[in-house]
């Protein structure tokens, strides 16, 4: 029986917890299953979504070069504006930067949030959008949820 | 010989000069006939001049002055080793004696002929363009082929420092260079140019026409193909020796006559006279003044070679990188609001 209850752990570990980080969010939100694109998914009710991407560090590069190839992708190509760049630091001491964008669509201002954080394994991608004015909202929470993120 | 008598036998070979001209205008329908009585002709005035060349002393110092100046004009540059002759003035033979001196190249527009003949010291002609014998045969002619600093200057230094002891040759040379870099690679020949004491005559974006001193023109050529891919190459060398030696007689003799028609306005007894001796002297003078030019132009195309190089970018190899590069993640392409917001998938 105790047995049982060991192997029961491990399995719960591997298949609930399998990532190598983890990110709490707040009751506003609800994470979404059975995700292809992200390694998880949460959004608002009102259409806030953050998501985590969960890759390996391959080809292995330092977080500059990430950062840059986040950069490029988003602002040059998708037209995002950069509104503001900092470094982060989560509760459990993680490092990365945040780039803060801005973006029209049909004329009605998104916000869209990348904070990156790299390690010699992965790079963990970040993404927090929505509404400009639903965002405002939930930015507080937002901002715990990312303060949360927590690599194993 | 008496003067009387010389005086005759001046008329009667007068005579058979005229006739034999009129003649050939009368036969004129058969060229060969013409040339033989030109010939003939000049025959005639020939031993006129040297057999009465003491009669012709006593009449030019009798005072005919247009006898002597139509008579100066019209024997052309040879005339300058014989003695005047007692001919009376004929403007109607000036027209082809004037000929004679007439260069090659377009006549210049009268506006920039001289209004008042030069003198004699300032007009030493040849001599003062450097062109007697003894100065064109120069020793060194390497050492007075320095880059001129203006175009005026160019020519002037040219005619200057030929070297006529040997052949004179105008090179010319057409390049067609295939390069990497057109701007580096123009500014690099132009540093050649200057290290080897050239100028530059000519600049496009993609061509360069420069001037060389010829003693160097091998030298430059030979590192200039090493500047590019040579796609082609031509080099003419042109021989105006003859040329050259022809204009330098042809104004040693002009100045020659030049310097008699001084003479004879200097001595000129009424205004009628002068005007008449200084109209061919304004004549003789201006063209003078071409031939040398000419000669100058000469000598500068003699001590420079000209050189004219076309730069062709060598073409590279099409690469086609977009302006904003792109990495081979392709979740970096699914970044983004579309579909971070996009919940049904």
């Amino acid at each position: 029986m105790r047995t049982f209850m060991i192997q029961l752990v491990m399995l719960w570990t591997l298949a609930g917890c399998g990532a190598s980080y983890q990110m709490q969010y707040p009751e506003s939100f609800a994470v979404l299953q059975d995700q292809t694109d992200y390694t998880e998914r949460a959004t608002t009710a009102d259409g806030v979504v953050v998501s985590v991407r969960e890759l390996p560090n391959e080809p292995k590069a330092g977080a500059a070069f990430w950062r840059k190839a986040l950069l490029n992708q988003v602002r040059l190509k998708g037209g995002y504006a950069l509104i503001e760049e900092k470094d982060v630091r989560t509760k459990s001491g993680e490092s990365g930067t945040q780039m803060r964008f801005g973006h029209d669509e049909e004329r009605k201002p998104y916000q869209y949030w990348l904070t990156l954080f790299v390690t010699d394994a992965y790079v963990y991608v970040i993404e927090a959008g929505g509404k400009a004015s639903e965002f405002a909202e939930v930015q507080a929470e937002v901002e715990e949820t990312l303060g949360s993120f927590t690599i194993r | 010989m008496g003067s009387r008598h010389r005086t005759s036998v001046q008329a009667r070979v007068r005579a058979m000069g005229d006739g034999l001209r009129r003649e050939s205008r009368v036969v004129g329908a058969s060229p060969l006939w013409r040339v033989g009585l030109w010939v003939s002709s000049a025959f005639v005035s020939a031993a006129l001049a040297a057999g009465c060349a003491d009669a012709a002393a006593e009449a030019a110092s009798s005072g005919t002055m247009e006898a002597e100046a139509a008579d100066a004009v019209s024997s052309g540059g040879e005339v300058a080793a014989l003695p005047p002759a007692a001919e009376p003035f004929d403007g109607a033979d000036l027209g082809g004696a004037f000929d004679d001196y007439a260069p090659s190249a377009p006549s210049m527009p009268s506006a920039a002929a001289p209004s008042r003949p030069r003198s004699a010291a300032r007009h030493r002609g040849a001599a003062a363009a450097g062109l007697t014998d003894r100065r064109l045969a120069m020793a060194d002619p390497p050492n007075n082929t320095q880059p001129p600093s203006n175009g005026a200057q160019t020519t002037e230094q040219a005619s200057d420092a030929v070297d006529t002891s040997g052949p004179l040759l105008i090179y010319t040379a057409n390049f067609v260079l295939a390069v990497f870099e057109v701007e580096d690679t123009q500014a690099e020949v132009l540093k050649l140019v200057r290290e080897m004491d050239g100028y530059l005559a000519r600049q496009t974006n993609q061509m360069l026409t420069v001037r060389i001193p010829a003693r160097r023109f091998y030298a430059f050529v030979e590192q200039l193909e090493a500047k590019g891919d040579v796609l082609n190459r031509n080099i003419a060398v042109q021989d105006v020796g003859e040329q050259f030696r022809d204009l330098h007689i042809r104004i040693r003799n002009a100045e020659a006559v030049r310097d008699r028609l001084e003479q004879m306005l200097a001595r000129a007894n009424n205004v009628n006279e002068a005007l008449s001796v200084q109209s061919h002297l304004e004549r003789i003078t201006q063209q003078l003044e071409q031939m040398k030019g000419q000669l100058r132009q000469l000598g500068d195309r003699i001590s420079f070679s000209t050189v004219t190089v076309q730069f062709q970018p060598q073409p590279r190899e099409a690469v086609e990188q977009p302006e904003i590069f792109s990495l081979p993640f392709p979740w970096l392409q699914q970044l983004g609001l579309r579909r971070l917001l996009n919940l049904s998938h």
